[in-house]
């Protein structure tokens, strides 16, 4: 088995916005990190996939045969969370395990409570419980991320999970990404939406861009950063520059931006500096080019 | 858990973290003390105008306010409980939408949370009948004024189940206690109307349950249909 999800075709049409149609993979046994600006239809694909929206059209497979999202076998294999309030805000840690108990095959309590121990949540035997209204959206998030691990899944499904996470949470959460793949290595898989790109690169082994609700590129991060080079240079050489670039950005003293790096020979003669990017600097080209091309 | 062992008890606590019996007893808990406080109210009024308990009671008890309060208090645990729809947007929601069963188990939570309304709805009477017995507080009638409410306020239940079709939750909030109280209305008319005849309320209250059924299968397939994903 090779991906865990294969997305075949999916829509989704709304009055003013319409997902798709997505064609994309979410490869078995990595972290695939969905990007894209706001409203771009991350949220939108992960419901659809997790199965709490419905979609117009197309179709998503599951670990290679499953089809049916409302099938609670396929269900259990799957751990999703959403972004904020993701359970009602006057329950506490133990009403969230007694729920998740009744509602999924492999919830494991202990391990909820080692979690929660982890992330200084508490313990979810102690009688006073803060209820979650009580809690920062850092908490929040720590909360559903430790219900959403107590469980022995396949495939993680989290949307914005690093947004309302401190910098140090969103380290402990590139090392949970890493823990929970390499506890069954090449089994598991996550699927995660962010905009804080440069943080989560570590824990991020391929990527899918979205705009305007499709995707507009899509693979492993270490071929992507083959596939496009940063360009850099002075502002002498901008407009040299700028018909082999993607993306431009550029000022009185320099320019930069991201091309493909099959154009690199031609950058590198118009005296420009050509590095690998990162993926906060790829995401940005390749997001900026979305919307250019769209205007 | 596997969705399909889930009883309607289970699927209630998934949902709001209590069983079916928790559940009735803090709304019976809430519809008698909320009978109580009424009275207490009234009777404290009354004392004051008239200067003594024996009198104050006696121009409260047997009146048709004591019918309305047990009415209205009674009323008001249907339209607190049986407006809550748990949508996406929601806290909650999405997870709920997440868990075994999907549908099936919001299904079994709506259908225990009935359970619990009407379980709820019975204790308040059968207080407000028992108070009436023991000579604490009368209704006008007796209590037999308890059965024409009761079958009134089942009636009540099936028409907040359709009220589940106006989308918009705030027009659906401001109605729903007007519905609900148009319908207790009637047992507390009825009663003189039909010299306390108990034959009609119990035909009243037999009819309701059909209605109670049908109602809540139509509201949750339109559920299904529009709102659930």
């Amino acid at each position: 088995m090779n991906n865990a999800v294969e997305i075949n075709g999916i829509t989704k049409k709304y009055k003013d916005f319409t997902l798709g149609e997505v064609h994309s993979v979410i490869p078995c046994g990595f972290a695939t990190a969905l990007i894209g600006a706001n409203g771009a239809g991350k949220t939108t694909l992960i419901d659809i996939l997790c199965g709490v929206t419905g979609k117009t059209g197309g179709e998503a497979v599951y670990f290679a045969d499953m089809t049916d999202i409302d099938d609670d076998k396929l269900r259990n294999r799957i751990g999703y969370c959403s972004s904020a309030n993701f359970f009602p805000l006057d329950w506490t840690l133990a009403k969230i395990a007694d729920s998740m108990e009744l509602g999924f095959d492999n919830f494991d309590r202990q391990r909820f409570a080692a979690l929660c121990k982890r992330f200084k949540l508490g313990d979810p035997a102690e009688k006073k419980q803060k209820k979650l209204i009580k809690l920062s959206d850092g908490n929040k998030m720590r909360t559903y991320l430790a219900a959403v691990l107590a469980r022995d899944t396949e495939l993680l499904v989290l949307d914005e999970p690093a947004s309302s996470l401190d910098p140090l949470a969103r380290d402990v959460l590139c090392d949970l990404f890493r823990e929970y793949l390499t506890a069954r290595d090449g089994e598991r898989s996550i699927l995660f939406s962010t905009h804080n790109i440069a943080d989560m690169e570590f824990a991020t082994d391929y990527a899918i861009f979205m705009a305007n609700g499709k995707v507009i590129e899509q693979g492993f991060v270490e071929d992507l950063k083959q596939k496009y080079i940063l360009v850099h240079g002075d502002a002498e050489n901008a407009e040299k520059a700028k018909p082999f670039m993607l993306s431009f950005s550029g000022g009185r003293t320099g320019f930069e931006g991201i091309a493909l790096a099959e154009n690199a020979e031609m950058l590198r003669a118009c005296d420009t500096a050509i590095e690998t990017p990162t993926l906060q600097q790829l995401s940005i080209g390749i997001l900026r080019k979305a919307e250019e091309d769209e205007k | 858990m596997k969705s399909n062992s889930l009883t309607l008890s289970q699927a209630h606590k998934l949902y709001t973290g209590n069983s079916i019996g928790m559940s009735a007893l803090r709304m019976s808990l809430i519809g008698i003390l909320c009978y109580i406080a009424s009275i207490m109210c009234i009777f404290l009024m009354s004392w004051m105008s008239k200067g003594n308990v024996p009198d104050a009671m006696k121009e409260l008890s047997g009146t048709t306010l004591i019918n309305m309060f047990l009415t209205i208090d009674a009323g008001i645990i249907l339209i607190i409980t049986g407006l809550i729809n748990y949508d996406r947007q929601y806290p909650g929601g999405k997870y709920f939408r997440s868990v075994n069963g999907g549908f099936e188990t919001y299904q079994k939570m709506k259908n225990a949370a009935l359970i619990a309304r009407i379980t709820a709805l019975l204790s308040v009477l059968i207080f407000g009948a028992l108070t009436d017995v023991f000579g604490i507080i009368r209704l006008k009638n007796g209590t037999s004024d308890m059965v024409y409410i009761g079958a009134s306020l089942l009636i009540g239940i099936a028409l907040v189940n359709f009220m589940g079709f106006i989308r918009n939750p705030a027009v659906r909030g401001f109605l729903s206690p007007f519905v609900v109280f148009a319908a207790g209305v009637f047992g507390v008319i009825l009663p003189s109307v039909f010299n306390e005849n108990i034959v009609i309320p119990l035909v009243l209250a037999a009819a309701a349950i059909p209605l109670i059924i049908v109602s809540q299968k139509v509201m949750l397939n339109d559920y299904k249909r529009r709102q659930w994903k």
